[in-house]
C-alpha cells in the first residue's frame, strides 16, 4: 500500500473502510521523519500530544500550537512555548487531522532559501547540496519528500511559492482575507495571508477549504467568503512576455512555452499582456515589506516572554541587547532598512512611493484580469540555487522573488504548481495569479492541468522513496 | 552613497539594535546597495496617485465588545513569570547604572 501516492479523499476512504487507522497513518508518517528528517532539516520540532490523530499534516514553525513551541526559527524565540492556538490550526484540529510538527523556515519568514534559521539550513530533496526556497522551506522540503500529506506555511512575497516550485510541489496562496491568521505570527502585515503546500490539487483544494473563512479574531479576514467565479468552459491567460525576456533561465522559459503549447490544444486563449509596473514590484515590495516587519517585531523585547539578554545597564540597554543579540544578519538588516525607509526626511521618499507604486500594480494587474482569467508567468526566474551561493549578496537573493511579490501587493490569489525539471533534475515551477476572490476557477484550471499532466503530481524523489 | 555610518548608527539606535562594531560595516554596506537598487522607484510618476496601505477591502469592520474567556491565560506567565504576575527585571532604580 503506497499511502504517498494517495489522496485525502482517498486517505479518508480507506480510513471508513478500515483498511488502516488514523494512528497506523500517524504513525507511518513519524516513521518517515524519523528516517529522512535528517537528511533535510524540515522541521523543527515534533507535536507529542498524541492523544487524537487524524490525516497527518504540518505547519510552519511560526503557527502557534498548544503543546509545542513557536520558534519562527529565531534565537530570539528559541524557548517560546505556544499560549494558544492558532485559528488554522484549531480549524485543522476540528476537522479530522493531525498536526505532526513544526516546520522549519528561514527566520521570522524573512528570507528565500531556508538559509537564514538558527535551526540550520533546510536542504532541497531533489539535490541536498540546493536550498528548498524560503521561507516556508520546511513545509515545501516535508511534503516533496512525504514527510506530511499537506503543509501550512505563510506567504509574504512568495514565501510558499518559491519553495513549492524549487521543491516540485503546489505552493498556493489565497487572496488576502480569505484564512484567518490569528495565531501566526506577524511579519508584515497587508501582505501575510496562509498558504498552502500539496502533492496535489484535491488535497490543496480540500485543506483550503478546511481552514478558510471569517475569523472575529482577525478583522483582516473578509465577512465575504463567496466564491466570485463560476464554472468555466474555455479559459484566457494572459502570458507578460517582455517581463521574462532577461535573466530567466532558458529551461523555465521552455517549460512555460511547453504549457502554452499544450494547453492551446486543449482550447485554452492565450495572448500576450503588458504589464508597465510590474518591474518596480521588488523594489516596492521590499521598502513596504521591511518597513511593515520593523514596526512587527518590535514587540521582542525580551520583557514578556523570548531570549533576555544577561547584562544590561537599563531598559533601553536590555532592549537594543536582547533584539541585538536574539536576531540574525537578515532580520537585523530588514528591521533596519524598515526603519530607515520610515523615519523623518526619508518616509516620503520611500514609504509613501512605494506605497502609490503599490497601487498601480494593483490597480494594473486588476484591469488585466478583467479580460483574462490568469496571468502566467515562472514563479521563479530559475530553478533552485546551491546552499551558500546567494548568502551574502541580499540584492541577487531579492530578486528571487520578483515574480511572486506581484501577488502579494495586489493581494491576489495566486498559485506555483510543478512543470518539469531542468537537466540538473531540479523542480521548475510555473505561476497563476487569478483574480480577487477567484480561488475557486483556479482550481477548476489545476484540475484540467492535473488531468492533462498527472506525471507531475504525487512525485517523490527516489532517495526518499520507501 | 546613500546611508553613512552615522545615519546608520542612529537607525540602530531607533529600533533598538546593538551590534558589533564589525557587523555595521557589512550592514552599511549591504542597505546601501538594497537602497540603490530601490532607486528605480524614481522613475515611476505616481502624482495624483493616492496610497494603498490596507490590502482589505471592506469598511469599518467592527465588532462587539466582549469579555470572553481565555483558554489558555496561565501559559501566557509561563514564559516570566512569578505567581500571576509578568517576572520582570528592576528598572526604575539607578542601581545598575554604571
Amino acid at each position: 500500500l503506497n499511502i504517498l501516492s494517495f489522496s485525502i479523499k482517498e486517505i479518508k476512504k480507506l480510513l471508513k473502510d478500515k483498511k488502516v487507522s488514523e494512528k497506523e497513518l500517524c504513525d507511518y508518517y513519524f516513521k518517515r521523519i524519523k528516517k529522512y528528517n535528517n537528511k533535510i532539516n524540515s522541521f523543527i520540532s515534533l507535536n507529542e500530544d498524541k492523544s487524537n490523530f487524524g490525516i497527518p499534516v504540518s505547519v510552519k514553525d511560526n503557527f502557534l500550537l498548544l503543546g509545542t513551541k513557536t520558534t519562527c526559527a529565531s534565537k530570539i524565540l528559541e524557548n517560546y512555548e505556544s499560549t494558544y492556538d492558532a485559528t488554522v490550526c484549531e480549524k485543522l484540529k476540528k476537522n479530522g487531522f493531525f498536526i505532526l510538527g513544526k516546520n522549519n523556515m528561514d527566520e521570522f519568514a524573512m528570507g528565500s532559501s531556508n538559509e537564514n534559521s538558527f535551526f540550520g539550513a533546510c536542504k532541497n530533496p531533489w539535490n541536498t547540496s540546493y536550498v528548498p526556497g524560503g521561507s516556508s522551506g520546511g513545509g515545501a522540503s516535508s511534503v516533496a519528500s512525504g514527510l506530511s500529506q499537506v503543509s501550512f506555511g505563510t506567504d509574504t512575497g512568495g514565501s510558499v511559492r518559491l519553495p513549492a516550485s524549487y521543491c516540485g510541489v503546489l505552493g498556493f496562496k489565497p487572496s488576502y482575507g480569505r484564512i484567518s491568521r490569528y495565531g501566526i505570527v506577524a511579519f508584515a502585515s497587508s501582505f501575510d495571508q496562509v498558504g498552502i503546500m500539496a502533492r496535489n490539487v484535491d488535497d490543496l483544494e480540500s485543506t483550503y477549504n478546511s481552514v478558510l473563512g471569517f475569523d472575529k479574531k482577525d478583522l483582516s479576514t473578509s465577512r465575504n467568503q463567496d466564491n466570485l467565479s463560476s464554472f468555466k468552459e474555455n479559459y484566457t491567460i494572459g502570458i507578460p512576455s517582455d517581463i521574462f525576456k532577461e535573466g530567466v533561465q532558458k529551461e523555465v522559459l521552455d517549460s512555460l512555452d511547453n504549457f502554452k503549447e499544450l494547453f492551446t490544444k486543449k482550447n485554452v486563449k492565450f495572448k500576450e499582456i503588458k504589464l508597465n509596473y510590474i518591474k518596480h514590484a521588488i523594489d516596492a515590495y521590499y521598502v513596504l515589506a521591511t518597513g511593515e516587519a520593523s514596526s512587527n517585531l518590535s514587540r521582542f523585547d525580551g520583557i514578556r516572554y523570548g531570549y533576555r539578554a544577561k547584562d544590561f545597564k537599563n531598559l533601553k540597554d536590555l532592549y537594543s541587547k536582547t533584539r541585538g543579540q536574539g536576531f540574525g544578519k537578515e532580520v537585523i538588516r530588514r528591521i533596519v532598512l524598515g526603519t530607515f525607509v520610515l523615519s523623518q526626511g526619508y518616509y516620503d521618499a520611500y514609504f509613501s512611493k512605494a506605497s502609490k507604486v503599490r497601487n498601480l500594480i494593483k490597480k494594473e494587474l486588476f484591469s488585466v484580469l478583467k479580460d483574462c482569467d490568469f496571468i502566467l508567468t515562472p514563479t521563479s526566474p530559475t530553478t533552485a540555487f546551491k546552499i551558500g551561493e546567494k548568502v551574502n549578496d541580499p540584492v541577487s537573493m531579492y530578486l528571487n522573488d520578483i515574480f511572486t511579490t506581484t501577488a502579494n501587493l495586489s493581494t491576489l490569489p495566486a498559485v506555483s504548481f510543478p512543470y518539469g525539471f531542468d537537466k540538473k533534475g531540479l523542480p521548475i515551477g510555473l505561476q497563476l495569479i487569478g483574480g480577487h476572490f477567484k480561488e475557486k476557477i483556479m482550481f477548476d484550471f489545476l484540475k484540467l492541468i492535473q488531468k492533462e499532466r498527472s506525471d507531475l503530481f504525487n512525485v517523490i524523489p527516489e532517495d526518499f522513496k520507501g | 552613497m546613500i546611508v553613512n555610518s552615522e545615519i546608520v548608527e542612529n537607525i540602530l539606535e531607533l529600533s533598538n539594535l546593538e551590534i558589533k562594531d564589525e557587523d555595521k560595516k557589512d550592514l552599511s554596506y549591504d542597505l546601501n546597495k538594497i537602497l540603490n537598487h530601490m532607486k528605480s522607484l524614481n522613475n515611476v510618476d505616481v502624482e495624483n496617485v493616492e496610497e494603498f496601505f490596507h490590502a482589505c477591502f471592506e469598511k469599518n469592520a467592527l465588532r462587539e465588545d466582549r469579555v470572553e474567556k481565555f483558554p489558555s491565560f496561565k501559559k501566557f506567565l509561563e514564559n516570566y513569570s512569578k505567581d500571576s504576575y509578568f517576572n520582570v527585571p528592576e528598572i526604575i532604580s539607578n542601581k545598575r547604572e554604571s
